[in-house]
């Protein structure tokens, strides 16, 4: 379509063929030599300019109060939740960290605990008790005479305390 | 009115919408190819960068002693890395000299050393191996940069050099090397574990990521047989035995008959299984500094000669010769036997040990003087077949099955080869090589009424609970002799420490029973001036709670049996006995002696001085010989004083003479 053409249909005005190419130094094109011309086809009588009607568009209401007022805290609520799903994810995140660094601490913890152990059952040893009992507690192991051995036949003989009660009965 | 579109807006509005549409499009295959073509390698990508697959180590078990203390352990420790590019990045040389000062100050190496690790050519450098947490600790609070510190585990032996060739120790990737971390180790050693998880940079774990944990399962404790005071009182004993003979080692293992428990172990000179690879003792030092074979000498450290080497047993072995003889009433305990010092045997002579004939004796004073003459006739007497058939019953031929690494049999030699000379030497022990164990575990069962039992290292196996996951029972092998040979012998084996040459061995109170050794090393395959000079024995004889051998390797000076090696026993025997609370029985005459401190001299005139000796320390007297006879332990005493009879006081002199 020629810009005559598409000017004389849509909603653009239209430029007359001598505006035109005085704008736009373009020749508009002959009409008479348009294509089909000679295939019986006259050339075009100037066709009235038909101005279409643009329909009126209803003038747009104003967005009511109530309606923007939802808008508004439906926004915010949308708003506060998606911060808040950030800041929890954020603080999970947080959490977890926390968590990996105490359980980094209570292994830290657990191991010097056992190397503690290691050190006490080393100093408990039956050669450091026997030297701590030798060098400083100045203990000695007990002679054959020394020691008294109790059996389970073992009778109490020639005591002072037997010969009490005997003769305490005898009297009786 | 409205403003005219202009084409050439148009066109550049078209243009640019025309090449944000090949951008979009151009991105939107971009993307595509990332997301469909490639996806797989970048999915990898994001899967190993993200991913963290780290290893979780499993304990490795503990080793207890029988009443559950512990031997052997595992501690974390920390191993120091640098990294020298990002060490050195941006200092000078001053200052990194002054930083490996401080490290090398903190870690106890040489500064020299650090430094030249520190700035090697390469990616990364271990500086250090085995810190504890406080080394660890001063090199984080340098905040060095490139520094690393790798948290590992490290094998800890709380009390030293104890039991160090029972126990054995690990390599640098915690696995048994030797004794029982090796042999046990597939139960010590547990099963790693993998903790696989999504993490950032730093390793932490994300929130969203995936997680994957596999428990590690942790390694099995193992109950041993021994005990650690008991093994306290034997390494005490030979390492004072050590000093007083000096002696190139002293071997000693102490048995229960019953169960073939093996109460204690013990080898010494012996090393620290913390810093197994660096000998402790002077002379293995010594050696490993010119050795050019290092891996030798510290194999040589390590081994536990107990159970891998062989050693002529001597007159020790005539315990088994007298028994294998009376169980086949080849003889009896009442038959005589003649002694003129030598025996003649298919044309070859053998000498006793003593200048002195013994004269006419039965099978039990015969053991008490350690009659080789008379051993070679019973041999004989016996027979080659009926010898070995009891070498057999009592695992002389055979391996014990001791649950230890490295066991090594009896050098025995064969019956088709075995002629009547070498019959009658075997019958008092020499011409063949046992391990100590094997000969420890065969007298034993005299003490468990004609038992043999298998010895062993290991009662149990215990999760980390201290549940038990295995039991091992004590295994009988066979019974060797009856009820009734197993008594005689035990007499016979009194005897010879109440009245005859063990009497160095002799613990007022208690019934101890044994027999002395002493047998020529064999050097360069042939006989050399050392001696393995020996005592086996057991107590209380009336019910054996425990069997002894003590073996001492090339004494200096004196080096029979009854003086070198039978005082070691005794050491050991009276403080296990108070230990394990056998409570002593005294005689009237000897309650009176404890009383009184005092003590009887006994008649030591016509013995050789090898044997007075041990008579007179089992009367706790002290002897003094003549400074002519300062190296000669063969002299026969033709005088005393006091004179026999006499009351003295314990720990007295008793003066002996020679001719």
């Amino acid at each position: 379509m020629t810009a005559a053409e598409r000017a004389y249909t849509s909603d653009y005005s239209y430029i007359p063929p001598s505006t035109y190419a005085r704008d736009f130094a373009q020749q508009l094109p002959d009409r008479s030599t348009y294509p089909g011309e000679g295939k019986g086809r006259t050339s075009r009588p100037d066709r009235e300019k038909k101005i279409r009607e643009v329909p009126r568009t209803q003038p747009k209401s104003p967005v009511s109060r109530a309606v923007l007022v939802r808008s508004v805290i439906l926004l915010v609520i949308a708003g506060v939740l998606l911060v808040g799903t950030v800041w929890m994810s954020a603080k999970a995140t947080e959490i977890k960290y926390s968590i990996n660094k105490t359980n980094k601490e209570i292994r830290t913890i657990e191991n010097e605990i056992t190397s503690l152990k290691v050190k006490i059952e080393g100093a408990n040893g039956i050669e450091s008790v026997e030297e701590y009992a030798i060098n400083e507690l100045k203990m000695k192991y007990p002679s054959a005479n020394q020691c008294i051995y109790i059996e389970e036949d073992a009778v109490v003989r020639d005591t002072l305390s037997a010969e009490i009660r005997e003769k305490a009965y005898s009297k009786s | 009115m409205k403003a005219p579109v202009n084409l050439v807006h148009k066109r550049r509005v078209a243009i640019g919408f025309f090449i944000v549409a090949l951008l979009m499009v151009a991105l939107t295959f971009r993307v595509a190819w990332i997301q469909i073509v490639d996806a797989e390698e970048y999915t990898e990508k994001a899967i190993l960068q993200q991913t963290n697959d780290t290893a979780i180590q499993a304990k490795r078990g503990i080793i207890y002693d029988r009443n559950g203390k512990e031997l052997a352990t595992s501690t974390t420790c920390y191993t120091l890395w640098v990294w020298p590019a990002q060490f050195t990045y941006e200092k000078t040389d001053a200052e990194i000299k002054e930083m490996c000062g401080k490290i090398a100050e903190i870690i106890d190496k040489d500064e020299e050393k650090v430094l030249q690790s520190a700035t090697k050519d390469t990616l990364m450098v271990s500086l250090a191996k085995y810190l504890d947490k406080e080394t660890a600790d001063k090199i984080r609070a340098l905040k060095y940069s490139g520094l690393e510190l790798a948290e590992g585990t490290k094998r800890n032996y709380p009390l030293g050099n104890f039991a160090s060739q029972v126990l054995g120790s690990v390599n640098d990737d915690n696995q048994g090397r030797t004794g029982l971390e090796l042999q046990y180790d597939e139960f010590l050693s547990g099963v790693p574990g993998r903790w696989v998880k999504n993490t950032d940079i730093s390793g932490n774990e994300l929130v969203e990521g995936r997680e994957e944990y596999h428990e590690a399962q942790d390694g099995l404790n193992v109950v041993t047989t021994l005990d650690e005071a008991i093994q306290y009182y034997v390494e005490k004993a030979i390492d004072e035995g050590m000093e007083k003979t000096g002696a190139k080692r002293i071997m000693c293992l102490v048995m229960d008959p019953k169960t073939g428990d093996i109460l204690a172990s013990a080898v010494t000179p012996g090393f620290d299984p913390n810093n197994a690879t660096v000998p402790t003792d002077e002379t293995y030092a010594e050696e490993y500094e010119k050795a050019k074979n290092k891996s030798e000498v510290l194999s040589k450290m390590w081994r536990n000669p107990i159970v891998s080497d062989t050693y002529e047993p001597g007159s020790t072995f005539k315990l088994i010769t007298a028994s294998s003889a009376i169980e086949e009433k080849a003889i009896t305990t009442t038959e005589t036997f003649s002694c003129n010092s030598r025996v003649t045997v298919a044309g070859v002579t053998l000498h006793c040990w003593s200048n002195t004939n013994h004269g006419t004796q039965t099978i039990k004073q015969a053991v008490g003087n350690s009659c080789n003459p008379v051993m070679a006739k019973v041999a004989t007497k016996m027979g080659k077949k009926t010898f070995y058939k009891y070498l057999d019953l009592f695992g002389i031929t055979e391996k014990t099955g001791v649950d230890y690494p490295g066991e090594a049999g009896a050098i025995v030699q064969s019956l088709e080869n075995v002629g009547p000379v070498e019959l009658a030497t075997i019958g008092y022990g020499h011409g063949i090589s046992v391990t100590p164990i094997q000969l420890l575990t065969a007298i034993s069962s005299i003490g468990n009424d004609g038992v043999l039992m298998q010895p062993r290292y290991v009662k149990a196996l215990t999760d980390s609970e201290g549940k038990i996951v295995e039991e091992y029972e004590p295994k009988v092998v066979r019974k060797v002799l009856s009820t009734k040979t197993a008594n005689e012998m035990k007499e016979i084996m009194e005897y010879v420490v109440a009245e005859a040459g063990g009497g160095n061995a002799k613990i007022t109170g208690y019934r101890i029973g044994g027999k002395t050794g002493t047998a020529n090393k064999v050097e360069n395959g042939s006989y050399g001036k050392n001696y393995y000079s020996s005592f086996v024995g057991m107590a209380p004889m009336d019910n054996p709670q425990v069997s002894i051998l003590v073996v001492v390797d090339s004494p200096k000076g004196s080096y029979y049996g009854s003086i070198v090696a039978a005082p070691i026993a005794k050491s050991i025997l009276s403080d296990v006995l108070r230990y394990m609370n056998i409570t002593p029985e005294y005689t009237d005459a000897e309650k009176a002696a404890i009383e009184g401190n005092y003590t009887v001299v006994p008649d030591v005139v016509g013995k050789e001085f090898s044997e007075a000796a041990g008579i007179l320390g089992g009367k706790e007297l002290k002897y003094s010989r003549p400074k002519s006879a300062r190296d000669d332990d063969n002299f026969t005493v033709v005088d005393q004083y006091p004179k026999a009879g006499t009351k003295v006081k314990k720990n007295s002199v008793v003066y002996v003479y020679k001719e």
